[in-house]
């Protein structure tokens, strides 16, 4: 009887156990914001910059008022995973940042930090427990855990190219193909000595194996110049693993401009082909060429964002610069520009509203101006998003009174406003929360 | 045929009947003074009384006249007297200074309060009176009510200084009249050794033209001292963080009214105060001590001259040479990064040439200050070795911690202040000054390699006219009324940055000024100044720095408006107290604010437009001449009127960031004469400064210092506490202060941290008269 007694407590006792590890595990609730949208401004005046920040449970809209929101020192998140966004402090330190939205508040909050040796440049997110990042240092390459923000290790870049001419040799961007599990970086090479952005006539990529965490190769072409993007350096890699890379030219700050400039100075879309580590040298694509405007002294061409099937979208330029550039750019090529005119030239091809959106078609190489989209200006960067199917891109032009984003169906090929901002600085980022 | 009237008017002058004045000084005791000082009042006829006390003033017109007598350790004494023969006597005895020992701060501050009392906003500080409980001349300004001095707690850091809702260039800082920027291109005020300064006098909003340049608003203008007879003092100050200041000061004179002074200084820091900083090695916020901020700083200076010659009232020449270097630990900003390496080196030769002389029985009095100076500033900042708040080297990066740089600059400059008084009458005076001042500026970059051409190597100019007219007059017994025009003059000679080409620009434009003073009693005045100033842009700002910013010959001056009301009351509550209050509003337009753009290229532009709206309160209680409480508050508000680019129309009206809006101080004194013995003083303080939160960046709506703190710095408490014995025999002072008593958390702009507690003890020897 003792016996079956004790069993039964036993039984008993284990079946208690067991009623418990079956309950359902309650999950404690996140003190950041999961769902939602972060939109952001760049307030400039006599006293200071500052950023306006705010969080709208859902798409903002028209006449935003940022003032009431909050403001801090820095935000430029250089990438988003889920409600986490990545990027320098908001205290401008030279960190690597784990931002997020604090659900009390509504305040921007840093969750954690990796302090580095310069600004960060670049963030991939490949997954939970591996992120990319680079920064200032030249040929700086690091591997880290955007959970834990442990900091895993450093790539080896020491057989990387580098130009010892040039001051700066280090990774604006950093594109992740999963195909092969592999990083390719190009090299931004730039001599400060030199008016130029970018002082190198071919372009460099560095291929970085995730698997192995060893640098492989070098891939060069030559003819192009200044592989980044100027926007949100948003990767172009398409579903076979295509890997396609903007580079700028030179502005016409080599002297190469007009019809006649040599192609390496004006806007090149570059093709490494899936399952390959090497540039296919057939393929280079300028796209304002392809809207028609092969004869502009000055060409940009930014803000990339991929889509499907070969279907890419960026801000190109979109009409004729003004009497008074050109007559300014004459003189850059005469070498008789002084420093306020080629300052009051590089202001006017960065913030005039001249620039359109196109959608690229990366396999037939054509470039189709979004007609609902008005021109907009280069330096209020053209960052673009893609939230659930839909594109979001940067309009900002002043005289239209535009200053926030456009909306842009792919499926019907319509563009509306979405959010303009009323008060508050120019427009910054959107970025779009999810759990 | 009014100038020959008016020379006419001289020469009647020149000839009027005269007398000689002679006498001798004694003591209570009958024993004769030597090197008292004896003066006319309100005059340069001044003289020294020889071996035997005997004194001998000639010139003295006909009529009544005041003669004052001074001596060290003696009560100062006004004798009245008329004088209508070729020659009299007066024989003076002084009473011993057992009285005057607790009446220091009371009565000596006579000149300072003479200059409180004029229509224009001053407030005025003798040295002497606050020189034990100070080290540095900015710790003296910090607490004069509307007045904020923003530095670090790093000996030899620049200061930013903010005279009622303007700051920065606006304020200019002068030495005898001649703008700092000058003469001593690259110092700090808080650098100028205190053992020479007599008195400092702060201009809220409106300066007088013998004194201004182009002050936006307000200025500090340095007085300088140098005795007329034998004295010698040494100062020996220990501080915190290994801090040590001395300086040696002798004057030597004769009785032919020769005087020679020589000065010596040395300063040191290690400015190894411990602050809180983001540790690159652990990334948290620790106790770190500060690991790179050396400075040391030695100057000389000697000085011959007379005084009280038939030729000139005063005549002077100074050589001074200075140097020092200081070695940079962080920018603007407390990053997570420290610097570990960059420093830079200066060294200042200047020679300064005065001559006062009076005419026309003292109708007409001329000043002329003539100012050289050649200055070299090196910068080295070359290494990629990143630096942890820890000290240790973490690291590689680009070259240069706070901008890559390897150059020295070579400034020289040429400086003449002349101004003309005319006394029309008693009541009346005009007075004519202009401001000339040329500075030139090469340097080399040492970073250039060969074949490239170094645009610091082309010498560039900058030359400034400001002449101005002021009439000052008394209108019945109570109303005083100034006005001035000023005419501003200026001219560059620079070199374009990309072509190197030479580039000219000229400028000129007029501005005004008036004041007011209505004396309601003897005790209580009001006063009210207006002005319309400029600030004509700094060399750099016109220029750039050759690097990464560029010139820009388009800017404008900057301007504003400035608008000061006051009122001021002294009176006695019984026979045991003395209050003095005063009460002031002010108001600021600034226009065309000249700021460091922050577009694709940097160069300075003109900007926006900001209204500054204020009051501040003074108010010292005396009791029974032993206990003092001064207290002061300042409340401002500091807004965007105007902004350049239209799509920050939405600043209109906002607040400025990076402002103080609400500050203040409180300080209680006690001090006893004759302490332990006849003669000696000792006196203890405390001081409490506040200083309200404030944004320093622009806030939206949702910030506040507790949601939001990093966009403020926070609210300030600092409590300083300190005594000093002065031992009249040994001619010995001695003090000791203890800074931030309770160590509290105190920042500069941006955050960036002072020191903790902090004490210093400092040693003064003096005798006069040897």
């Amino acid at each position: 009887m003792k016996t079956n007694k004790l069993l039964l407590s036993v039984l008993l006792f284990a079946s208690t156990i067991a009623c418990k590890t079956e309950e359902p595990l309650v999950t404690e609730e996140s003190k950041y914001m999961e769902e939602g949208y972060v939109l952001s401004t760049l307030s400039q005046s006599t006293a200071s910059n500052a950023f306006y920040i705010g969080h709208y449970s859902t798409i903002p809209g028209d006449n935003i008022d940022m003032t009431t929101k909050s403001s801090y020192e820095y935000f430029y998140p250089r990438a988003t995973w889920k409600n986490f966004m990545f990027g320098q402090s908001l205290k401008n330190e030279q960190t690597l940042s784990k931002q997020a939205v604090l659900k009390s508040t509504g305040l921007m909050t840093e969750v954690a930090s990796i302090p580095l040796l310069s600004y960060v440049w670049d963030v991939e997110i490949i997954n939970e427990n591996l992120g990319v990042y680079t920064t200032g240092v030249n040929h700086s390459v690091h591997l880290f855990n955007p959970t834990t923000m442990e900091k895993l290790g450093d790539i080896d870049m020491s057989k990387a190219m580098d130009i010892p001419a040039n001051d700066r040799n280090n990774y604006n961007t950093i594109i992740y193909r999963k195909q092969d599990n592999k990083l390719f970086l190009p090299l931004y090479t730039d001599n400060s000595k030199t008016g130029n952005f970018y002082d190198s006539q071919n372009v460099y990529v560095e291929v970085v194996n995730l698997t192995t965490k060893q640098w492989e190769k070098t891939l060069t072409i030559e003819q192009a110049m200044y592989p980044i993007s100027r926007g949100l350096e948003n990767s172009m890699v398409d579903e076979s693993g295509n890997i396609y890379i903007l580079t700028q030219g030179s502005y016409g700050l080599d002297n190469q401009l007009g019809i006649n400039a040599a192609k390496r100075s004006r806007p090149q879309i570059l093709k490494i082909p899936a399952n390959s580590t090497e540039f296919d040298a057939t393929y280079k694509f300028n796209p304002v060429d392809a809207i028609g405007l092969n004869s502009l002294l000055v060409q940009l061409a930014m803000g990339t964002i991929y889509h499907e099937n070969g279907i890419a979208f960026a801000a190109v330029s979109g009409q004729s610069n003004s009497a008074r550039v050109l007559e300014l750019v004459g003189k850059l090529a005469n070498g008789t520009i002084t420093a306020v005119e080629y300052q009051e030239l590089s202001n006017s091809v960065f913030n005039d509203p001249d620039q359109r959106w196109v959608k690229l078609d990366l396999n037939a190489k054509t470039a189709t101006i979004i007609q609902d989209i008005p021109l907009t200006a280069a330096y209020a960067y053209p960052f673009s998003y893609k939230y659930d199917s839909k594109f979001y891109f940067n309009v900002n032009n002043a005289n239209l009174g535009l200053n926030g984003y456009y909306v842009y169906d792919p499926i019907t090929g319509k563009a509306s406003k979405a959010i303009n901002i009323a008060k508050g600085g120019v427009v910054n980022h959107f970025i779009k929360l999810t759990k | 045929m009014r100038l020959i009237f008016l020379f006419m008017l001289m020469g009647f002058q020149l000839f009027a009947q005269q007398s000689v004045v002679d006498g001798v000084v004694k003591d209570a005791q009958g024993q004769t003074l030597p090197f008292a000082t004896v003066s006319l009042k309100n005059t340069k006829n001044a003289i020294i009384t020889n071996a035997d006390g005997y004194y001998k003033l000639t010139k003295i017109p006909h009529g009544e006249h005041i003669l004052v007598f001074s001596a060290v350790g003696f009560q100062t004494l006004e004798h009245k007297f008329t004088v209508n023969t070729s020659s009299k006597t007066i024989n003076i005895q002084l009473e011993a200074s057992s009285k005057e020992l607790d009446e220091v701060t009371v009565k000596a501050t006579a000149q300072a309060k003479v200059q409180e009392t004029k229509p224009l906003s001053i407030k005025s500080i003798e040295i002497k009176d606050v020189v034990n409980q100070t080290v540095l001349l900015t710790d003296v300004l910090d607490k004069i009510s509307g007045v904020r001095i923003r530095r670090s707690s790093s000996l030899g850091e620049a200061s930013d200084i903010s005279i009622n809702g303007l700051r920065g260039n606006a304020i200019r800082v002068y030495i005898d009249g001649i703008p700092m920027e000058f003469m001593y291109p690259s110092f700090d005020i808080s650098n100028l050794p205190l053992g020479n300064i007599k008195r400092v006098d702060v201009y809220k909003g409106v300066l007088p033209v013998d004194v201004g340049s182009d002050a936006l608003g307000g200025g500090i203008n340095i007085i300088t001292e140098q005795k007329a007879y034998n004295t010698f003092k040494a100062s020996y100050n220990i501080a915190s963080f290994n801090t040590h200041l001395t300086d040696i000061n002798l004057g030597l004179a004769n009785k032919n009214n020769y005087f020679l002074n020589a000065s010596l200084g040395y300063n040191y820091s290690d400015n190894n105060y411990k602050m809180r900083a983001l540790v690159y090695e652990t990334n948290k916020y620790e106790q770190v001590k500060r690991f790179h901020d050396t400075y040391r700083f030695l100057y000389g200076s000697i000085t011959v001259g007379t005084h009280s010659k038939p030729w000139a009232d005063e005549f002077r020449l100074s050589l001074n040479l200075s140097g020092g270097d200081k070695e940079m630990q962080n920018g603007a900003r407390i990053t997570n990064t420290a610097i570990g390496e960059a420093k830079y080196t200066a060294r200042n030769l200047s020679a300064v040439l005065k001559y006062e002389k009076s005419f026309s029985n003292e109708k007409i009095l001329l000043r002329t200050l003539g100012n050289y100076t050649d200055q070299s500033l090196k910068f080295v900042d070359t290494t990629a070795n990143v630096y942890s708040w820890s000290g240790s080297i973490v690291g590689k990066n680009q070259p240069g911690e706070y901008y890559l740089g390897n150059t020295i600059n070579y400034t020289q400059g040429l400086t003449n202040r002349t101004s003309i008084e005319y006394r029309i009458n008693d009541k009346h005076k005009l007075l004519l000054s202009n401001l000339y001042a040329h500075q030139k500026l090469t340097g080399i970059d040492y970073l250039k390699e060969s074949g490239e051409r170094d645009y610091l190597t082309i010498p560039q100019y900058l030359t400034k006219n400001i002449a101005g007219l002021q009439y000052e007059g008394l209108f019945g017994e109570k109303t005083t009324l100034s006005g001035a025009i000023k005419k501003y003059d200026y001219m560059l000679d620079g070199a374009e940055n990309n072509t190197f080409a030479l580039v000219k620009k000229n400028g000129n434009f007029w501005g005004w000024n008036m004041g007011a003073k209505y004396n309601f009693s003897e005790n209580t005045f009001m006063r009210a100044s207006f002005e319309r100033g400029y600030l004509i842009p700094l060399f750099t700002q016109f220029v750039g720095n050759g690097g990464d910013i560029l010139r820009n010959t388009d800017l404008l001056p900057e301007s504003s408006d400035n608008l000061n009301i006051g009122l001021s009351n002294n009176h006695k509550i019984g026979d045991n107290i003395q209050v003095s209050t005063s009460l002031s509003g002010f108001y600021r337009q600034q226009y065309n604010i000249i700021y460091l753009g922050s577009s694709v290229f940097r160069r300075y532009e003109n900007a926006d437009q900001v209204r500054t709206l204020g009051g501040e309160g003074d108010v010292s209680v005396w009791y029974k001449r032993a206990v003092n409480l001064k207290a002061n508050l300042t409340i401002l508000s500091k807004t965007f009127t105007a902004v350049l680019d239209t799509r920050n129309n939405y600043l209109i009206g906002t607040p400025f960031p990076n402002y103080p809006t609400t500050f203040g101080n409180v300080e209680l004194s006690w001090q006893k004469a004759n302490f332990l013995s006849p003669k000696n003083l000792i006196r203890f303080y405390t001081f409490y400064n506040y200083i309200g939160a404030f944004n320093h960046i622009l806030v939206a709506a949702s910030n506040s210092p507790t949601t939001t703190p990093d966009a403020y710095v926070p609210v300030q408490h600092r409590i300083d506490l300190g005594c000093s014995y002065k031992l009249s025999k040994q001619n010995l002072t001695l003090s000791f202060n203890i800074q931030n008593l309770l160590n509290a958390a105190l920042y500069d702009n941006f955050l960036v941290p002072k020191a903790g507690i902090n004490f210093n003890g400092k040693l003064i020897y003096e005798i006069n008269n040897f």
